[in-house]
């Protein structure tokens, strides 16, 4: 090699490197955890594919893939059919109809391609029902029926003859996200209010207003959501728990009198207790503790 | 009985090969093209003698209401300028970069393969995703550029959103993606110089510059008409690096005709306000391409 070759190949080298360095960064952004903060043009020291599985699971690659493709093939055929044998007779008969003709095909290069574009009322009610359903995918609530298929939606939407339609299909939907929403809230008062009962239980005091009043609504609206929700009541529910308690401490403590048992989860009344005990256990306390005690 | 079975192929042969029956060949293609191209764009011209708002039952006819508001609209000289950057910008820069590199990868390297592949390879990837692959290097926090910038600076500058500044970037980004079929296109030329040319230019004792000016020069005239004009095109409908790198702002400041056209429909519902932007689009494209077109080639004819 003479020194001429070698600094055109050094040349050829150095285009190579500069064009391919958008490729790299992205190249390092793909590989690159969310929360790291370094430098693009570092490669990371760690193999993550979160960012794959993610682009594949949540951005519907697959889908989007697939209808390139689809496009992709009916597009060639299309062109390489329609525009061979167009250009047959355009190339052979070169008339003054014909050249206008070809004229025209060429002028679709400057027609500015957002003027053939079309949008619809359906595509915009679609995409906002499609908002509310993703909404509701990632906090688990179900909208619709179960085996319901991707393209349910889209079928309710194009189904739909007038205006009218596609808004009270959007109203029916948010009247069931409500639902479903208003559900969960209900699920989520009894666990609230099982919560405030294994932290209180101890306290004697503790009663169905009382309840109430630490999370600022009224004892008949909480009574209902409990029973609705877990089936029983909070009363029930309270005393089921104070004496699963008394039975770990009748266990844990043989050295405890009952009555100090009974004051230590909330029952100021030792016989009251023994009742109560004795309802749910099948026994007496000092029975229970005899036959399980260590 | 014989003379009919002698006519009937020469009749056929000679209907099939008359010009006005072999039209029908180009007839689905025209059709489709009606239904694509040429309805929408009338649509479109309706449409801006309205005060549609894209999606609404009812609409009002406005005459000329619309193309009257373009001159008094304080965004639209800036955005005009912007798209003249973007299509005479990058038509220029592709093309003498693009002519470069074609000159040099017709010399014997050898990995000349492998750069011309690479230096077309953005070409083949949407120019939406060039855009955001770009913005890796332009973002304001932690952006490639940025990281060098830092190196010798205490602060980030941010880039784009310098509002004269983002235009050269938009540009750039352009360039770069379809540089590679402005050199495809000059090196196609380049193989059609016979090269008696050359060696006769040789012979005569010609430099190396000589021979560009007086051979290359002149000979490759229809490519430059052709990637001149496609770039020039190209570049004044530029909407995807635009929309990925800045999405027309700050403001209105790197908005091309395009983007304003589809912000205005889709952003501020005024369809019939986008639908005159988008007239006034297409008249600049046919007038530049055009001009371009007719100058070119009458170039060529005088270089050959």
């Amino acid at each position: 090699m003479n020194k001429r070759s070698i600094w055109f190949h050094a040349a050829a080298l150095l285009i190579c490197i500069i064009h391919v360095l958008p490729f790299y960064i992205l190249l390092t952004a793909s590989f690159k955890a969310v929360d790291d903060l370094s430098s693009k043009w570092i490669s990371p020291g760690y193999v993550y594919l979160d960012n794959f599985v993610n682009a594949w699971r949540e951005a519907h690659l697959g889908t989007a893939f697939t209808n390139n493709l689809f496009i992709t093939l009916c597009a060639g055929v299309l062109i390489v059919a329609l525009g061979s044998i167009a250009s047959y007779p355009l190339a052979r008969h070169q008339s003054r109809l014909n050249k206008l003709i070809y004229t025209i095909f060429i002028s679709a290069l400057i027609v500015p391609p957002l003027m053939t574009l079309v949008v619809t009322v359906k595509e915009l009610y679609y995409r906002m029902l499609l908002e509310i359903e993703q909404f509701a995918q990632l906090r688990q609530l179900k909208l619709f029926l179960a085996g319901s298929t991707d393209s349910m939606l889209w079928d309710l939407v194009s189904r739909c003859q007038y205006l009218n339609d596609v808004q009270e299909l959007l109203r029916q939907t948010l009247s069931h996200l409500k639902e479903a929403v208003s559900e969960r809230i209900g699920a989520t008062t009894a666990a609230k209010i099982m919560k405030f009962i294994h932290l209180h239980y101890a306290d004697e005091d503790l009663s169905v207003t009382g309840i109430g009043s630490e999370m600022q609504m009224t004892a008949s609206h909480l009574i209902a959501i409990f029973k609705e929700t877990t089936g029983t009541t909070i009363k029930q529910y309270l005393m089921e728990y104070r004496v699963e308690k008394a039975k770990e401490l009748l266990i844990d403590n043989p050295r405890l009198k009952v009555f100090d048992v009974a004051s230590r989860v909330g029952y100021k009344d030792g016989e009251n207790f023994a009742k109560i005990f004795r309802k749910f256990a099948g026994m007496t306390p000092s029975e229970y503790r005899e036959r399980y005690g260590r | 009985m014989t003379a009919v079975n002698r006519l009937k192929p020469s009749r056929l042969n000679h209907m099939l090969s008359s010009a006005s029956i072999l039209n029908i060949l180009y007839i689905p293609a025209l059709l489709l093209f009606c239904m694509f191209i040429f309805y929408p764009f009338i649509k479109g011209i309706q449409i801006s003698f309205t005060n549609w708002n894209g999606y609404a039952q009812t609409y009002k006819w406005v005459g000329l209401y619309n193309y009257r508001r373009m001159l008094t609209d304080p965004d639209i000289l800036k955005v005009i300028r912007n798209t003249f950057i973007y299509g005479l910008g990058s038509a220029l820069l592709q093309n003498l970069i693009g002519l470069g590199y074609a000159l040099f990868l017709n010399q014997k390297i050898r990995i000349k393969g492998l750069t011309r592949t690479i230096v077309y390879l953005p070409a083949i990837i949407s120019p939406l995703i060039m855009g955001y692959i770009w913005y890796f290097f332009f973002q304001f926090k932690g952006g490639a550029i940025n990281d060098i910038i830092l190196l010798f600076a205490d602060k980030p500058i941010n880039l784009l959103g310098q509002p004269n500044f983002n235009v050269w970037i938009i540009t750039f980004v352009n360039t770069y993606q379809y540089l590679g079929v402005a050199m495809v296109i000059y090196l196609a030329g380049l193989q059609t110089i016979p090269k008696d040319y050359y060696e006769a230019a040789t012979i005569d004792g010609a430099n190396a510059l000589y021979k560009f000016l007086n051979v290359t020069w002149p000979l490759l005239a229809p490519s430059i008409t052709i990637s001149i004009v496609l770039n020039v095109i190209g570049g004044l409908k530029l909407f995807d690096v635009v929309t990925a790198l800045t999405n027309s702002g700050p403001g209105y400041a790197s908005a091309s005709l395009s983007t304003l056209t589809y912000l205005l429909y889709f952003g501020r519902e005024d369809a019939g306000y986008a639908a005159a932007i988008g007239n006034l689009m297409f008249a600049i494209i046919s007038v530049v391409s055009i001009a371009a077109l007719v100058y070119l080639r009458r170039r060529e004819v005088a270089a050959s």
